[in-house]
């Protein structure tokens, strides 16, 4: 987290999806946010540390040639791993959900109404869970 | 013709503001009509796939911008198709049906952009 603002970054090629939630999340003043249209440019401006990804499952829907979501989350943990990435889909398929997470996400989300509200509690767990492994690692270390 | 599109809902979600409100109705108005033209595409060439995926891709813009109908029921009716259960020509009603309504949505969008543009929101 750079400053006192959390650096997140947004990916999904849904460009009415993505605009809304940069709305929701900006109003909230305590985001800093970048949108991203595609699993490319979100991989070539992870040397800008976000401390949160919000990544679309269906990236390469109309763009066969396109990264999908899970190869962009690949592609993600093999240079940041410890960059927490919640997945974001419209289909509420549990498969696709169990596949998100044996990839490494930290959670999935299904694109609805609430999903902002889902994604607001997400980014402060994160967070929660991050401050105690680092109270965790402090103890540790001592014993 | 009844209006399609309920405007109190995109000036909720941008807290009326017109910048932002002008620059939702622009995504709209750019993307919507190449997702209809990629939905045609699809079943004209029996690309089940992509008209799924597209269909897919149409789902949340329909509460975001406040479009009422079946939008989004029938985009996910599309999504769900399985020709041993659904005739090819009620898919094809299905895509008309839904080409017509983000039709009227993009014409009552384009007029509320010209109502935000010369100040009369």
């Amino acid at each position: 987290m750079t400053s006192e603002k959390i650096n997140l970054f947004l990916v999904d090629d849904d460009a009415i999806f993505l605009k809304a939630l940069e709305i929701q999340f900006s109003e909230k003043g305590k985001f800093y946010v970048e949108t991203y249209s595609s699993g490319e440019l979100c991989v070539q401006n992870l040397d800008r540390r976000p401390d949160v990804i919000i990544l679309d499952y269906h990236l390469d829907g109309i763009n066969k040639h396109a990264m999908n979501g899970i190869e962009t989350l690949d592609a993600i943990k093999k240079f940041y791993p410890e960059i927490p990435v919640v997945m974001l889909s419209s289909q509420d398929r549990i498969e696709v959900a169990v596949n998100c997470m044996h990839h490494q996400a930290f959670d999935y989300v299904v694109k609805s109404e609430t999903s902002f509200m889902r994604l607001q509690s997400i980014i402060a767990n994160i967070f929660k869970i991050q401050k105690i492994q680092k109270e965790l690692k402090w103890y540790m270390e001592r014993m | 013709m009844k209006n399609c599109v309920d405007i109190e809902i995109l000036k909720r979600r941008t807290k009326v503001n017109p910048l932002l409100m002008m620059e939702m109705i622009t995504l709209y108005l750019q993307q919507t009509p190449s997702l209809i033209q990629s939905l045609k595409k699809g079943l004209k060439d029996n690309d089940m796939q992509i008209m799924q995926a597209t269909a897919h891709k149409m789902i949340p813009s329909f509460s975001i911008m406040g479009i009422q109908g079946d939008g989004e029921i029938m985009s996910k009716k599309l999504v769900q198709y399985n020709a041993q259960l659904m005739a090819f020509d009620e898919l094809e009603y299905l895509v008309l049906q839904l080409e017509m309504l983000c039709t009227q949505a993009c014409e009552e969008l384009e007029r509320e952009y010209d109502t935000i543009k010369y100040g009369k929101l």
